[in-house]
């Protein structure tokens, strides 16, 4: 019984545009194989790994790893495969070690184990010493070794590696072949792209050669040297004109003047070779030099990648897979996934500046205002309840809602939501998260729970600090309510935390449609400031007498809706109608957002 | 596409026009029982007998001063209470200007002179100041 292959792809296809980036290429690896990839810059190598790893939907053709349907985005990476494209990238303001720790999260390694194995690989790759050093620091070279260990982290079976040797040093690029040599003798299967024939030749016993997004060589290495033609020597003499009509009398030997006036290029085999040069002495012509230059692999490499792409006869052609299995679970949203993400959001949220930043200010921004109405006689009379922030410690959290209501909530909400799919932008880090074991699904429901959170957490503190500061500082006297008859302590408060309450659903709202530009717009200032404009439009257009239609599809009056609770009888419409307006956003805007994330090529 | 969109939008104007929630019937059934929930309040904080505020028979009639319609929409708004004061024959009128945003939500402040409800701040027998509630006030209504 046939061994069964690690990789194979059928007949994948890409276009952007009227290019073809990549057409009709198979490819097919065996466990234990270190396969090349070779082929010039721009042939189609990259955006092929792109396919193979699920970053962009091919647009014809089948894959499979590992025996898994794979190549399909959306779908998380199936187990034992790893890898990576162009050079890998990492969140630069967390280390190497903390990188990886969140990548082993990701694919669901036990907390307890991460760190242990984190530490092997890291140490595998000879990245210890710096691995406890921010990621912004690394050079390329570290990056790339990074890429390496992030890949070995999921103990691949097979391996997809995007010119892994490019940034390395001689030293580091042997180690990594010794390495790779290593992994396949332990019968892990290897892609290798490269442009590089003689680093192919080196470590690969199979190859396939792409050149205009075509395959034009798919063998073994041996096979190549068979179709290869004779290599070509520079040779200068004394007389080149002579030594070139003596070249045309021989049948086995290639003479012709060098493009770059320099002497001739002699195509001939050793023997043909030998007895032209005693030809030449015979002939009284001196040879002034003969070097070799070009070996016969790299010439049949530049030969099969240069002018339009002609198919060279392929040996071996691989297998088609069989009918593809329903494996439905690899593509779904589990509730633990979404969890994992979240969980690692959170603890790249918890290593930046502008988190802490934003909540101290909600934190201490209340107590400020407090201690201001405190010491001070003014009190903000435009305000609903600015009347009574010296009198009652319950107008400081109405106040401070009034504010932030309308001014603020369109900020934090956006502050972390309008940067989370565009922060991935911005660090080229979506292949280096769509890689590992979570669908895109999960890792959309992770990042949205934690955009979530995240704007829950500012309402929260914001209304705890306020009512504290109000309480503790002015005191907890009774409200004057908006319909003239004072509101007993218990009530205020009550009434007030419902009114902090009450805006958690437009909050919401503006984090979704923040996300959502975040994700189309691909940048993060537009990802928070455009929510922050919009709200600053719709609070605008809510002093003008707008059709109710029209003013029915803003989210600010859902911001203020909580006026009703302070009257006698308290009312419910804005807030129902609040309600109804926010989960309108939130729900199409939340749709918007997956079906662009969804769909993405990552990379093209 | 753009035509779809201010076809959409020229409709949406049309269909919705002159719809605002905003109107004089509405602002002078909060205005009226919130001014005279007021006088009961600053009675009772003023430590004086309490009043039954039904007894005030409180009214409203308002009408919009600025651009536009006089009977709907957002903006200045001028109102007139007549309320009866307890042991008066006849009616108390006061004037009030109020500043009405399109949530239902107002300011109402005392018009011209400071008649028998006093100015922003009352001077209390003791000699100390307290803030007028009926100076000054805010008030909502249910808008939708």
């Amino acid at each position: 019984m046939a061994e069964p292959l690690a990789l194979e792809a059928v007949g994948l296809c890409k276009r952007y545009g009227a290019r073809h980036a990549v057409q009709g290429v198979d490819l097919a690896v065996r466990p234990g194989e270190i396969h090349g990839l070779l082929g010039p810059n721009g042939a189609g190598k990259t955006t092929l790994l792109r396919m193979l790893l699920g970053l962009v939907r091919p647009d014809a053709g089948a894959v499979r790893l590992l025996g898994q349907d794979a190549g399909i985005p959306g779908r998380a990476l199936p187990d034992g495969v790893a890898g990576f494209v162009d050079t890998p990238r990492f969140y630069p303001y967390l280390s190497g070690r903390t990188n990886l720790l969140l990548m082993a999260r990701l694919d669901g390694t036990a907390r307890a184990r991460a760190p242990e194995r984190v530490t092997e690989v890291l140490g595998q790759v000879g990245l210890a010493p710096d691995a406890d050093v921010k990621v912004a620091s690394y050079s390329a070279g570290m990056r790339q070794r990074l890429g390496l260990a992030a890949a070995l982290l999921r103990s691949p079976r097979l391996l997809l590696l995007d010119e892994p040797t490019t940034s390395l040093d001689p030293a580091g690029a042997r180690d990594l072949s010794m390495h790779l040599r290593r992994l396949a003798a332990d019968g892990v299967a290897i892609l290798l792209s490269s442009h590089d024939m003689a680093e192919v030749e080196e470590l690969c016993a199979t190859l396939t050669i792409v050149h205009q997004g075509g395959v034009v060589f798919s063998g073994t290495v041996e096979d190549l040297r068979k179709h290869a033609p004779a290599a070509v020597h520079r040779l200068r003499t004394n007389d080149d004109t002579k030594a070139l009509s003596i070249g045309a009398g021989k049948r086995d030997v290639q003479v012709e003047v060098a493009a770059d006036g320099g002497g001739l290029d002699v195509g001939a085999s050793a023997e043909a070779l030998d007895a032209y040069v005693i030809a030449l002495g015979g002939a009284g012509i001196a040879i002034r030099g003969l070097e070799a230059r070009d070996r016969s692999l790299e010439s049949m490499f530049l030969r099969l990648t240069s002018g339009s792409a002609d198919r060279a006869p392929q040996s071996g052609s691989p297998a088609l897979p069989p009918p593809a299995r329903s494996e439905r679970g690899r593509g779904r949203v589990t509730l633990g996934g979404a969890l994992a993400v979240m969980g690692v959001e959170h603890a790249k949220l918890r290593a930046q500046l502008k988190v802490w930043a934003t909540l101290a200010v909600c934190l201490l921004g209340p107590l400020a205002f407090a201690v201001a109405m405190k010491v001070q006689t003014a009190v903000p009379e435009d305000t609903l309840f600015g009347r009574w922030a010296r009198s009652s410690g319950f107008a400081t959290p109405l106040v401070v809602l009034g504010f932030a209501a309308l001014w603020a909530v369109p900020a934090l909400s956006s502050i972390v939501g309008g940067d989370l799919f565009s922060t991935e932008d911005r660090h080229g880090t979506w292949p280096t998260l769509l890689t590992r074991a979570r669908t895109r699904g999960e890792i959309f429901a992770g990042k949205l729970l934690a955009a979530l959170t995240f704007s829950l957490a500012t309402v929260l503190v914001l209304a705890v600090s306020s009512t504290a500061a109000g309480v503790l500082l002015i005191g907890s006297q009774p409200l004057l309510g908006l319909s003239g008859t004072l509101l007993p302590a218990g009530r205020s408060l009550a009434m007030t935390a419902c009114a902090w309450g009450s805006i958690v659903p437009p909050v919401f709202g503006f984090t979704t449609l923040a996300l959502l530009l975040s994700a189309a717009t691909r940048s993060s200032a537009a990802g928070i400031g455009l929510p922050v404009l919009l709200g600053a439009f719709m609070r605008l257009s809510t002093y003008v007498n707008l059709p109710r239609a029209v003013s029915g599809t803003l989210l600010t009056p859902a911001l203020v809706a909580w006026h009703g609770l302070f009257t006698e009888p308290p009312y419910h419409g804005p807030l129902v109608q609040g309600i109804v307006t926010s989960g309108v956003y939130f729900v199409g805007c939340l749709i918007a957002a997956y079906v662009l994330l969804r769909r993405r090529d990552v990379g093209a | 596409m753009w035509q779809v969109v201010a076809v959409a939008a020229c409709a949406t104007a049309v269909c919705g026009c002159g719809s605002t929630t905003i109107t004089a019937t509405r602002l002078e059934h909060t205005l009226a029982p919130t001014f005279a929930n007021l006088i009961e309040t600053q009675e009772s904080m003023l430590g004086r007998p309490p009043l039954d505020v039904a007894s005030l028979r409180a009214s409203a009639s308002c009408h919009r001063t600025g651009p536009g319609s006089a009977t709907d929409g957002g903006g200045d708004w001028q109102c007139t209470v007549a309320w009866f004061a307890p042991g008066r024959r006849g009616p108390w009128f006061d004037s009030y200007e109020l500043s009405v945003t399109t949530d239902g939500c107002f300011t109402a402040t005392a018009d011209g002179q400071e008649g028998h409800l006093g100015g922003p701040r009352l001077t209390l027998r003791d000699g100390t100041t307290t803030r007028n509630l009926l100076y000054a006030f805010d008030g909502c209504f249910d808008p939708t």
